[in-house]
């Protein structure tokens, strides 16, 4: 044997103890973010069972100080907020109207595509053009346009990709791609994007906004079910707050907001087809929102597809084995799309 | 299910207890260390509860056939059925897609895509089943009781990402009760303490904060920064790798068990062949005495050396993914090795100062790395040799390299400079310090990880992949 210092397990075992109730404690706001994070079930239910009272005591003790206190000092502000009290993102959608329900489309066809978007032979009836924020700048070499890829983890590889053909084609631009893997608009106590987003906008500045989310949205929504009217109707109020959190402060600011692509199987080909429709309502209220469809574009005549076609006539595995991502080489197409729909209100040389 | 989230740490609080609870108790501790792995394991994907199940009676079942049968043409043939049952299911799920769409793309054919899902952990446990057959076969490890070997093949610690324990190793481990009075936990904490910090401080961060901007969008990067992304690159996969197997050592020892050691300061090393022997080091004995020595090693002459280095560093490349950029990454450290084993014979060999060799040999062999982790990390070839054709370009910088992540990269690559004994002092003062205080330090060491993370979660680590 070594000359290690040993132990016994039962000495091991209350470190061990004494060390997580001494994290929890102090941490009991991050551990119900965490319980709310989790898959639906008994770990879940139990966790969050001794969390959400443990909270309170350390709230009314004031043991979340110390992580309150080292998120200040490392710049992440509002990063803990337990479902005790409702969320920003919350607050915010709560402020705005009640939006109309949206009409459901028929799972994996894509509905028809609003200003953004490149033309479909869709018939579904057109809706509503956004409202036009104030004019948008124009950008030089000198001055190049600031855009911010945002969204969970479908915007990694559409970020990276119009970053290239940003800089293959010269443009006057400048791309930062910031995902946030893993988030979503239905659970806010877990990661909050009206937060994020007034965050990103005071930090980066950016004059676009493209918002690429929708990956991990089966969430139900105060109690509606996913895909449902209601669901979309309340899906469709958040992703309006998120936008004015985006566009608040400058009016010339845009937020272009793509929608997930069509992916392979149930439930998300439902899902996703209704998270389209909730983006697509929301346009008509935000002056400066922008829908991107790239849904249409990357299917086969509205049903999943794993290969596309490029322009030079060669066929590209578009998709990962998830069958809702893009690969790296398919993120291409839903970058050229983004990219046709920013040249078609920024003039890009 | 990965060890630096909630979900774990309730899950190893609750069966770390009973383990030792049951432990005297073998016949109940055994079949609950194998359910709890399999727990472990169903929370990835229950379905490949299926496929971890089915390998372990395989490879059982050759083990059995080869230990029990005389004839050397039986036992040749359960030990190939094996061999080939296990690197039949890694093609499936590695590269069977892969392979469609490569014909696909030549032939002009549609031959459809499986679209599996890789299973996690899938090329650790496979890897050691062979060397358990394997070495079964070559009478190096006796056979092991069915439940003893199932133990072995899906325990917890090590089932995901490694480090890959031989059977010789483990199963004689599991021949009576783990002694409870003879636990090196202060070894254990800093084992799980550091890997948090490698994870969640140090490679999450390089990562988020300046890799994946320059691999993303190299044209957008000058040569400081891309150079920083290369050398934070090598500072990010060490520390992400090696945080998980330290876990695994870690969490390990706590029940009562140990592995060998995975890593061993491999940015030291004063050549590849230096390297090797402290960078993933099961897998590097794993492709010797599996793959390198069963070609003939280095005992037919010099070309046949030669080229059974460079067929295991390929395949080695290639174990990563059907991708070019593995096999380049494997081409470069096999040409490496070549270099060095053909270098004493050259003769234009030069005699240099040993302290300066020695400094000159261990910087450049960092700098080969480094260059066989730009292919690693790229996602294609023509990134890759974007990368390096930024490395000497112009042009402004976008702020991504921030004195922190100097700081970071640097101290990094510091800290495997500590002399040995440093880590032994520490644990020397841990353990003296009263049971409360150890707790409680390490719950406040909990609290600043979590802070750091800043609520994100862990990013997945980057050899699940494999």
């Amino acid at each position: 044997m070594s000359e290690e210092p040993l132990t016994t397990a039962r000495q091991a075992g209350r470190v061990i103890r004494i060390a997580l109730a001494t994290a929890l404690l102090l941490n009991t706001a991050g551990v119900v973010r965490a319980g709310l994070g989790m898959q639906p079930g008994p770990t879940r239910d139990v966790l969050l069972a001794f969390a959400h009272p443990l909270d309170t005591i350390a709230g009314a003790l004031d043991l979340n100080r110390p992580r309150t206190s080292l998120d200040a000092m490392l710049g992440h502000p509002d990063s803990l907020t337990g479902d005790g009290h409702r969320t920003h993102l919350e607050q915010d959608a709560d402020r705005l109207q009640p939006v109309a329900e949206p009409p459901p489309t028929t799972p994996g066809v894509p509905a028809a595509n609003t200003s953004a978007t490149a033309p479909t032979t869709d018939s579904t009836p057109e809706p509503r053009l956004a409202p036009v924020g104030a004019a948008v700048r124009h950008a030089t070499a000198d001055d190049p346009l600031r855009i911010l890829v945002t969204g969970d983890s479908l915007s990694d590889f559409d970020g990276l990709q119009l970053a290239r053909l940003v800089a293959a084609d010269h443009l006057p631009a400048k791309v930062r791609v910031q995902a946030r893997t893993g988030t979503g608009l239905t659970q806010p106590s877990v990661f909050d994007w009206s937060d994020e987003a007034a965050q990103d906008a005071a930090a980066f500045d950016p004059d676009v906004v493209i918002m690429v989310l929708g990956a991990n949205d089966g969430w139900p929504l105060h109690g509606a079910d996913v895909g449902s009217n209601a669901w979309n109707a309340e899906y469709s109020r958040r992703v309006e707050a998120v936008s004015r959190d985006f566009i608040a402060g400058d009016p010339q600011r845009r937020v272009y907001w793509v929608g997930p692509p069509v992916p392979r199987s149930a439930p998300w080909i439902h899902i996703f087809a209704r998270i389209n429709d909730a983006v697509r309502a929301a346009v008509p209220n935000v002056p400066g929102l922008r829908y991107v469809d790239v849904a249409g574009p990357t299917s086969d005549h509205g049903h999943y597809t794993d290969y596309l076609t490029d322009a030079a006539g060669h066929r590209v595995l578009a998709r990962q084995h998830d069958g809702i991502h893009f690969s790296f080489p398919g993120s291409v197409f839903p970058a050229r799309i983004i990219l046709a729909a920013l040249r078609g209100e920024y003039t890009l040389g | 299910m990965i060890f630096p989230t909630v979900q774990f740490a309730l899950f190893f609080a609750v069966v770390l207890p009973l383990s030792w609870a049951l432990m005297p108790r073998q016949r109940l501790w055994r079949p609950f260390i194998l359910a709890a792995s399999y727990y472990f394991y169903a929370a990835a994907d229950w379905h490949y509860v299926f496929l971890l199940a089915g390998s372990t009676v395989v490879n059982q079942l050759a083990a059995t056939v080869i230990t029990r049968q005389d004839s050397e043409k039986v036992r040749k043939t359960a030990l190939i059925t094996a061999i080939t049952l296990d690197l039949g299911t890694l093609g499936v799920f590695k590269y069977l897609d892969f392979f469609s769409d490569s014909v696909s793309g030549s032939l002009g054919l549609s031959l459809g895509l499986l679209h599996l899902v890789l299973p996690v952990g899938v090329s650790f446990y496979t890897f050691q089943a062979i060397s358990y057959v394997v070495d079964v076969h070559r009478g190096r490890t006796p056979l092991a009781k069915p439940l003893d070997y199932a133990i072995y093949a899906s325990f917890f610690p090590h089932l995901v990402a490694g480090p890959i324990v031989r059977a010789s190793e483990f199963v004689p481990q599991l021949s009576g009760p783990r002694d409870p009075n003879r636990i090196p936990a202060a070894r254990a904490f800093g084992l799980i303490a550091g890997g948090l910090v490698k994870k969640t401080v140090v490679a999450d961060m390089i990562g988020t904060k300046l890799v994946e901007p320059v691999f993303g969008t190299p044209e957008a990067h000058n040569g400081t920064e891309t150079l920083m992304a290369v050398y934070g690159y090598a500072v990010q996969i060490y520390c992400d790798f090696s945080a998980y197997t330290d876990m695994a050592i870690g969490l390990a020892l706590l029940l009562g068990f140990r592995f060998p050691d995975n890593f061993d300061r491999p940015y030291t090393a004063r050549s590849l062949q230096d390297f090797w022997r402290r960078w993933h080091m099961t897998l590097s004995r794993w492709l010797r005495d599996y793959l390198y020595i069963p070609l003939g090693g280095n005992r037919g002459g010099t070309p046949k050396t030669y080229r059974n280095l460079m067929l295991t560093m390929l395949l080695g490349g290639l174990w990563h993914g059907a991708a070019w950029t593995f096999v380049i990454w494997g081409g470069i450290h096999g040409v490496g090795l070549a270099v060095e084993r053909a270098w004493p014979a050259m003769p234009f060999a030069i005699r240099i100062p040993q302290l300066v060799k020695a400094t000159a040999a261990r910087i450049l062999t960092f700098h080969v790395v480094c260059l066989a982790w730009v292919f690693f990390r790229a996602p294609d070839l023509g990134t890759a040799f974007a990368v390096l054709g930024r490395l000497f370009a112009d042009g402004p910088s976008t702020g991504i390299v921030t004195p922190a992540i100097v700081f970071i990269i640097a101290a990094a690559l510091a800290v495997q400079w500590i002399p040995r004994g440093t880590g032994a002092r520490l644990r020397e003062a841990f353990v003296t310090l009263p049971v409360y205080a150890q707790g409680v330090s390490l719950g406040v060491l909990l609290l600043v990880i979590a802070a750091v993370s800043g609520g994100q979660g862990v990013a997945p680590f980057i050899y699940f992949r494999f």
